[in-house]
């Protein structure tokens, strides 16, 4: 063998181990799974640092003490949810149903937007989601992205789809740019849905009086106090409970009597869960709301019904705790859930 | 050949490497995902657990609230969804769909199971209010009413009967309280509403009532909770996961190591196919080289053959014309003498013509000579033995040389050869000895005797012709048998240079040798050896 061979081997040997290298280097790892960008949205969890025993009987909690700090993310959201590109005929943002001073809702019966036709229900609250085991009044939503998801197709609401809506807001540059910031990927469907859904969970009240009653930090009035008793000892805080009070379980509207029985105008809406799951004992079932800002949104109930507190009140202990609520009481437990008030989130209306 | 098939191995194997590897990046394992997976599917065991304990605190009223239990719902059905949609892709085929079967049963029975978790909530948050309904009540008569009215205190009993009667079936559940909790119903049934002061009874038997009904909803959802097989379920679950990566694991480690062999074998097909072709190229070239040595060797040879042709042609025209010049000039002068003095007497013309005549006979017989040679080159010659009287034959050629050089008493023939017959090519002999004799005549002082001994040995003769004339210098030794190549010192004797390339070539013919020995002033000796028959014996 001559030189000139015994060079050829050498190089070829080189090669073949470079290639070893590579192939030993770039193997054993396989191929990295695409990873969601956006993992579903995680809720908060409630304040763990709180002691025990400030909740005065575990059955309320309250909220975190301060809203979530707006991230990149959440800023998008907000932009997104006062934007009336979102809608088909860009008439509509969302901000126009769920008005912020009012509680994040608009304060109408039946909500007419538009150029189109009333919506079937009241306008539920768009705050302290986060803290919802379902969504919608009849909670058939166990994903804040899917409630979205109606809102955007319905008729009533936004008309449109997330196809037609990324389109629309792909024609701004600027959106554009916030997504590419913002985003991995980009501005897509994907991401337009998350923005909203993450902004709408970071809508939290913080700061009413009662979560400071509760903290211990403030003492409440003499009627707001007659009011937490009843409302305790009368059984409403058996369905209304919770770090929400209320939100976290179903209960039939019309455990006593029977509400629907009573009105006029019944629609598909008051059957409740039963529309979506069609078994009998979800009949009238519906998501038990939170109290918190109730104050603030009136007319009460899915059905927009009861115009004022004091008569939701009242049918709520009739109908709920077979009981009849006298005006005091009446009026204690209004004062009482006056106190549930709290901070209402920035809006870009400001 | 071979090179072709590892050239074709080196193809096959690198296609069935990318496919193999290519495969591998589609369904191998992904360590951080299947940990993530396996950690989901714990976490959903685990979950299963704490839903479990969270609804027995709830239950024991030990927890108020529900929150926590929406939590964990809300968690189980996340995992779920999570699994659902990240089944990793190194399950495969019908390990894939057993375990997507397991997990459709896991995720349907967590849909009953959370719709069973939600009615116990309904009926237990029902149950709290009208339990609470029925203690305050309870209450308010005993502590206040009854001192002042026999009714109330009537009321009082009959509520804390009742009361007593429907707590102990929420802490006993068995036939003898489910008995009384329905006794106490029906003796409210019969009161009279007159006789209850602040509250109607009927409002008291709907609380109680639901409190019976809402107390045998709870525990009998707890209880269709508890015998749900959701942990077997997702046992079940994990277990087809890990039998499942387990199966792949073991899957990748032999695909891998088909990888591994696959990509050694094909570095190894193309490094042979690499060397064996440096090897052929370098054999090749060998080979081109040897090739090229023997032509540039063929090449020399064939110019050196041409420089001698060139040289001998050289001498030829050299030799012939000198040769041929002499005599020619000694007859044209001769001739022209005898046409001017015809006067001459006879003697003197004699003499010239005499002249004439030597000078056509050196002519005749330098032609001869060349002829000779061109015959000897050309093949022409060849060995034709006949017998003959070998003394016969040295007196004949020692008188012929003598004649021919003039010198005829100048030869010694030595030999005791008398009466012998030999088979051999006289005329080939003749050739020889008679140009040694020439030679050696012509060479040596007129004085001088050339010796000319002849020897019969065992199978062969021994020729040898010896004189003392001017030997032969040293350098014109190798060229001895060159035609036409003539001694340095010949000086004025004439001469062809075709003698010795004649005997050189007629003792080759016969199959003899010749050895000469000589040096320059004191004499040459020429022995040549020839195989002969001797037929005297």
């Amino acid at each position: 063998m001559n030189g000139t061979a015994r060079r050829s081997i050498w190089r070829v040997a080189w090669w073949q181990g470079g290639l070893i290298a590579v192939f030993l280097v770039t193997l054993p790892p396989g191929c990295e799974q695409g990873r969601l960008v956006s993992e579903a949205a995680t809720y908060e969890t409630p304040d763990s640092t709180l002691p025990l025993s400030a909740y005065t009987d575990g059955m309320l909690a309250p909220l975190p003490e301060r809203a979530p700090a707006p991230t990149p993310i959440t800023l998008l959201g907000r932009r997104l949810f006062f934007d009336r590109l979102l809608s088909e005929d860009q008439k509509v943002a969302c901000a126009d149903c769920h008005v912020f001073r009012m509680g994040g809702t608009n304060g109408q019966y039946r909500t007419t937007l538009p150029e189109r036709g009333p919506t079937a229900v009241n306008v539920p609250t768009v705050f302290n989601l986060a803290y919802l085991f379902r969504f919608a009044w009849s909670g058939k939503f166990d994903d804040l992205g899917v409630q979205i998801d109606a809102a955007m197709k319905l008729p009533e609401a936004m008309a449109t789809t997330w196809e037609a809506t990324t389109a629309r807001i792909g024609r701004s540059r600027s959106y554009r740019q916030a997504f590419k910031r913002t985003y991995a990927d980009g501005l897509n469907e994907a991401n337009v849905r998350d923005a909203l859904v993450r902004y709408c969970l970071s809508l939290i009240t913080p700061g009413s009086r009662f979560d400071e009653f509760l903290r211990g930090r403030v003492e409440l009035n003499a009627l707001e106090q007659s009011g937490y008793r009843v409302f305790r000892e009368y059984g409403c805080v058996s369905c209304h409970q919770g770090i929400n009070v209320g939100g976290n379980m179903y209960q039939k509207f019309g455990i006593m009597s029977d509400y629907f029985g009573q009105r006029k105008d019944a629609s598909k809406a008051d059957l409740g869960l039963f529309n979506s799951t069609g078994r009998e004992e979800d009949r009238h079932v519906f998501r038990v709301p939170s109290l918190r800002n109730v104050a603030l949104t009136a007319p009460y109930f899915h059905d927009g019904s009861a115009k004022t507190l004091e008569v939701a009140v009242s049918t709520m202990g009739r109908v709920q705790l077979g009981r009849e609520l006298d005006d005091g009481q009446i009026a204690a437990l209004v004062a009482f859930l006056g106190t549930l008030t709290g901070k209402m989130p920035e809006s870009e209306a400001q | 050949m071979i090179l072709r098939r590892l050239g074709y191995s080196a193809v096959v194997g690198g296609a069935a490497l990318l496919l193999t590897v290519s495969y591998m990046v589609t369904s191998s394992v992904d360590g951080e995902a299947a940990a993530l997976y396996e950690s989901r599917l714990r976490k959903l065991s685990a979950q299963n657990y704490r839903r479990v304990s969270e609804l027995l605190l709830v239950r024991a009223g030990l927890v108020r609230q529900f929150d926590s239990l929406a939590t964990t719902e809300g968690r189980l059905r996340e995992l779920h969804h999570a699994l659902k949609n990240s089944v990793p892709t190194f399950l495969r085929g019908a390990e894939r769909e057993r375990f997507e079967r397991a997990l459709r049963a896991s995720a349907e029975n967590r849909r009953e199971a959370e719709a069973t978790v939600e009615r116990l909530k309904r009926d237990l948050a029902v149950l709290r209010n009208s339990l609470g309904f029925l203690v305050s009540l309870a209450r308010e008569p005993s502590d206040a009413a009854a001192d002042k009215s026999p009714a109330g205190t009537e009321v009082a009993r009959v509520l804390d009967g009742v009361l007593r009667d429907i707590l102990t079936l929420e802490i006993t559940h068995d036939e003898d309280a489910h008995r009384k909790a329905k006794e106490a119903l029906a003796r409210l049934d019969r009161e009279d509403p007159n006789a209850w002061p602040k509250i109607d009874p009927a409002l008291v038997r709907l609380h109680a009532g639901l409190v019976v009904e809402r107390s045998v909803a709870v525990d009998s959802s707890a209880r269709s909770l508890a015998s749900r097989p959701t942990e077997k379920l997702t046992k079940e679950l994990i277990n087809l996961y890990l039998i499942g990566h387990r199966s792949a694991t073991v899957r990748d480690g032999i695909i891998r190591g088909i990888a591994l062999i696959l990509f050694f074998a094909t570095c190894l097909a193309i490094a042979a196919y690499v060397i064996l072709r440096l090897r052929r190229a370098a054999a090749e070239l060998r080979r081109t080289g040897i090739l090229l040595e023997g032509a540039v060797v063929s090449l020399e040879k064939e110019k050196n053959k041409q420089t001698e042709l060139a040289e001998l042609k050289n001498r030829f025209v050299q030799t012939t014309s000198h040769e041929f010049r002499t005599p020619l000039s000694v007859i044209l002068s001769s001739a022209e003498m005898l046409a001017a003095y015809k006067e001459w007497p006879l003697r003197k013309k004699e003499q010239h013509l005499g002249r004439i005549r030597a000078s056509a006979l050196d002519m005749t017989r330098l032609l001869e000579d060349v002829l000779l040679i061109g015959r000897a080159e050309s093949g022409g010659l060849s060995y034709r033995p006949a017998p003959f009287q070998l003394a016969d034959f040295c007196k004949e050629v020692a008188g012929l040389a003598g004649q021919a050089e003039g010198t005829p008493a100048r030869v010694m023939a030595r030999g005791s050869v008398a009466n012998v017959t030999v088979l051999a090519d006289e005329n080939l002999l003749k050739h020889v000895i008679g140009n040694l004799l020439s030679n050696a005549l012509k060479y040596s002082p007129p004085i001088e005797p050339v010796e000319l001994g002849v020897e019969l040995l065992a199978g062969e003769l021994l020729f040898v012709v010896r004189d003392h004339g001017i030997g032969i210098p040293l350098e014109d030794q190798r060229h001895l048998f060159s035609t036409f190549h003539r001694g340095t010192n010949v000086g004025r004797v004439r001469g062809s240079g075709l003698g010795l390339s004649i005997v050189k070539r007629a003792v080759d013919l016969q199959g003899g040798s010749i050895d000469v020995v000589s040096q320059p002033g004191a004499g040459t000796t020429v022995s040549v050896r020839v195989p002969v028959e001797n037929l005297s014996l």
